[in-house]
């Protein structure tokens, strides 16, 4: 491969990953709120922890894409990824032993913790890989930043933020989340 | 443990990043971590019900 990929090549191939993957972690958090507000499934605490990482996850790659890829951007999306693993991975383990009730919904016969282990792991996977075509980028490093339509992915993972941030605050007030969250805490005290 | 927190730190960073400070946005995700794993302590302290 380092013989025939030039570096503008590995620089475009970089850039579309990193924008990809900015707009996959979006897509994983629009999910989210597809079951929460449609489904009326209230995110737990580690649900929200999993929902911060996912957002950590995707300020690295917001780096990436905005101001072009270095191994410290990279490195926040795997210390990121790997943070996330250890809260998805712990509420795996609270519903592993058979006969524990697991938490929501069910996609593809696995809940969304699970998803989310697997999401973070695929992350760090692909990081792997794509490091592979960064040793070639090279003098093309500049071509590596995502340009306008990086803003747009900027901006709608910056409007995913602040839906979150309101919900969180109409759920939780200014305090701990229940464990089981059933109701919009604010919305019970306004009522 | 104010759960609203990292949502409120994460949209900062968002938006200096976008402005272009990268510098800025970079401290707040340390910021951000840094709580991330204090909730994480936080909501992650009851024991397992299995045999490791």
């Amino acid at each position: 491969m380092n013989q025939t990929l030039s570096p503008l090549m590995a620089a475009l191939i970089v850039r579309w990953f990193n924008m990809a993957s900015l707009l996959g972690v979006s897509l994983v958090l629009l999910i989210a709120f597809f079951y929460q507000f449609v489904m009326g499934e209230l995110p737990c605490p580690l649900c929200l922890l999993q929902r911060v990482a996912f957002i950590m996850v995707g300020i690295g790659f917001l780096m990436n894409v905005r101001f072009g890829s270095t191994f410290m951007h990279y490195g926040l999306i795997v210390v990121s990824a790997l943070a996330g693993t250890l809260s998805s991975g712990r509420q795996v383990l609270l519903h592993i032993v058979p006969g524990t009730d697991p938490y929501g919904s069910a996609l593809f016969g696995l809940h969304f913790y699970t998803w989310s282990f697997i999401s973070f792991m695929t992350i760090l996977l692909a990081v792997g890989l794509i490091f592979m075509v960064e040793n070639r980028v090279g003098d093309a490093r500049s071509a590596t930043a995502g340009g306008r339509l990086g803003l747009w992915a900027g901006a709608l993972l910056l409007a995913i933020v602040f839906v979150n941030m309101a919900s969180t605050f109409l759920e939780c007030g200014l305090g701990a989340c229940a464990d089981n969250p059933t109701v919009y805490q604010l919305l019970g005290w306004l009522s | 443990m104010i759960m609203v927190l990292p949502f409120i730190i994460a949209l900062m960073a968002i938006l200096f990043i976008m402005r272009g400070q990268a510098k800025t946005g970079l401290w707040l995700w340390v910021l951000l971590i840094g709580i991330y794993l204090g909730w994480c302590q936080y909501h992650m302290n009851d024991t397992l019900a299995i045999t490791l």
